[in-house]
């Protein structure tokens, strides 16, 4: 974890394009353009920033200030951090071969379920991982991100991060569960509380990444989804009790339970050394999930920093002896977006392709294909 | 609050009344549901009666599903909510308006689906006090949640994809409790309908403390 949060601290410093816009509380309505904002633009309501940014970027005309926004990606982790996760990963990593190890070699087979007991090695480390681990750290840096006087970028993309690995941890555990209810109950699948409750939870974090998805705008996008993790966590509970009672108050329970077998020695120690490797291989996850973040944040806002900067810089060009003055760069710019819209413009509306100078439509050839062959058609 | 509550409420009740949605698309869709769990489970009665508290709870679940996102969709701009705050209403004003209205609505569905499973599917009810208390609290709660997440999507991309997938799996628990309350009202289940009327009530006092707490922030009004 301290890895986790040094690595936040540091970001946070740095400053990130995206924090700065968050802290400057504005909901990404956009402002004017400045070299304190750029995030705010790229927060527009259609992507029309973006598209922009794509031209510029084509278009090739790298001015020097579009280097100097552009040029360095930062690099959210110190040397000390890097070694830090990469120690967590070797860690991770050892610690599941072992555990495969002693899982599959060393472990004697149990009295009751026999090989099956060796799920006992990956399937409740998983599944703790994920309901609690993942749950509750996405649940905990949503709550944070919520309180003002602690709204840092770092807590939502933690939290994004977090819920994006709970995902995996928690497919998972559906997946071994299922493998291991086939043989000991019969079926993969019953409507077990837990079961239920499990299947719910995935349910609630595709949401969440639905909502994460669903807008581009970076202050929305955390506050959503924070409200969202909230949301669904204080559901927790409810949804607990309501799958239990389900189950219990209504049928018998029927439910052949695994027989809780006596844990001990080897057995044990290859259980704890699971949950040891497997929260390792979360933590290296996160890290590698919150890092990801943070370089998408910063493409996605340098993009647009550059398509910024490029018009700033064709004013500046255009002001210095070009002859165009602010209200024409203001035009030059739909030009530009009627340059983008242009295919459409055509086959929507006939206005362009109207009249020719002879008074004949002159349509593009491909068009004026489709139009007799409907005329044509509607003629016969 | 309050004041700013019946504003809303009234505001968006208004535009119901005036446009008549509910009335003359949503009611028959509620009713169509019926039909269409009739084919899928009739046409005898021996399936249709013990299934209908869960279809009931069905068929109200999805007409909320409409009912809220009708809700936003008298809202029609993004932000329209802005000018409200800044004129200095509520924000708890708001959320309570809002879902003062959907209740308003849902529970005229609720009367039609309710005459539609007794009228259609046969059912009988035992006990009508813990059939309508219980009605009555688990639409509280699928008002609140659902104008939780209404506001929640609205203004995203794919907002008419997203609430259903966030609303559904969060309302679960009002279709669990609500069945069985209503399977102990109609007398096809035997069992004290205790614990359920309670897992309605509070996860009606969750939302509405939620909407609370989190209709500001979610509007970025903190």
């Amino acid at each position: 974890m301290a890895v986790i949060l040094d690595a936040g601290r540091r970001f946070v410093r740095w400053g990130g394009v995206a924090g700065a816009a968050e802290r400057n509380g504005g909901a990404g309505r956009a402002r004017a353009a400045g070299p304190a904002g750029p995030a705010e633009g790229g927060a527009g309501p259609d992507g029309l920033g973006t598209a922009i940014g794509r031209m510029g970027a084509a278009s090739g005309g790298g001015t020097p200030r579009s280097a100097e926004t552009v040029g360095t990606v930062p690099e959210p982790w110190s040397r000390t951090v890097t070694l830090l996760v990469r120690a967590t990963g070797v860690a991770a990593v050892l610690g599941i071969a072992v555990d495969v190890w002693l899982g599959l070699a060393v472990t004697p087979p149990a009295k009751v379920m026999g090989n099956l007991v060796r799920l006992l090695y990956v399937h409740p480390a998983l599944a703790t991982v994920a309901l609690y681990l993942a749950f509750g750290l996405a649940a905990l840096n949503s709550l944070l991100w919520l309180w003002p006087r602690t709204r840092r970028p770092f807590f939502d993309r933690l939290a994004a991060a977090s819920v994006q690995t709970g995902i995996v941890f928690l497919v998972l555990t559906i997946v071994t569960g299922s493998l291991w209810g086939r043989p000991t109950w019969g079926v993969f699948w019953t409507w077990d509380p837990l079961l239920t409750f499990t299947a719910l939870l995935l349910l609630f974090f595709l949401g969440y990444l639905a909502v994460r998805k669903a807008t581009t705008d970076p202050v929305k996008r955390a506050r959503r989804a924070a409200v969202t993790c909230l949301l669904a966590f204080i559901d927790v509970p409810v949804v607990h009790f309501s799958v239990i009672w389900w189950r219990t108050l209504h049928q018998t329970p029927t439910l052949l339970e695994p027989a809780s077998p006596k844990v001990g020695g080897i057995m044990l120690a290859t259980m704890l050394l699971s949950f040891l490797a497997f929260t390792l291989l979360f933590v290296w996850m996160l890290a590698y999930g919150y890092r990801l973040r943070v370089l998408k944040d910063f493409a996605e806002s340098s993009e647009v920093a550059a398509a910024l900067a490029e018009r700033t810089g064709e004013a500046e060009q255009e002001e210095m002896g070009w002859g165009m003055r602010p209200g024409q760069i203001e035009r030059a710019s739909e030009r530009l977006l009627v340059g983008i819209a242009e295919p459409a413009v055509r086959v929507g509306d006939d206005k362009p392709v109207a009249q020719s100078a002879e008074g004949r439509p002159a349509h593009p050839p491909g068009e004026a294909v489709l139009v007799d062959a409907s005329r044509m058609g509607g003629g016969q | 609050m309050w004041r700013d509550a019946a504003l809303i409420a009234a505001k968006d009740l208004r535009i119901e009344l005036r446009s008549r949605v509910l009335l003359n698309q949503l009611a028959p869709m509620a009713m169509l549901m019926l039909v269409l769990f009739a084919f899928a489970l009739g046409p005898g009665r021996g399936a249709l009666v013990p299934a209908a508290p869960g279809l009931f709870w069905t068929g109200t679940l999805f007409s909320a599903l409409l009912a809220v996102q009708r809700s936003w969709a008298v809202e029609p701009v993004e932000g329209a909510h802005d000018p409200l705050h800044l004129a200095g209403m509520d924000s708890s004003g708001i959320f309570f308006g809002k879902l003062a209205a959907v209740l308003a609505e849902l529970l005229t569905l609720e009367v039609l689906l309710g005459i539609g499973v007794v009228v259609l599917f046969g059912a009988r009810v035992a006990s009508p006090a813990e059939l309508l208390l219980s009605t009555l609290a688990g639409t509280v709660g699928l008002a609140a949640v659902g104008v939780l997440y209404g506001a929640l999507a609205s203004g995203m991309h794919t907002k008419e994809t997203l609430f259903p997938l966030l609303f559904l799996p969060v309302a679960s628990p009002v279709l669990v409790a609500g069945t069985r309350a209503w399977q102990v009202a109609l007398g096809t289940a035997h069992m004290g309908a205790g614990p359920w009327m309670t897992l309605l009530v509070v996860f009606a006092a969750l939302y509405l403390s939620a909407g609370v707490l989190l209709y500001g922030p979610l509007e970025g009004t903190e």
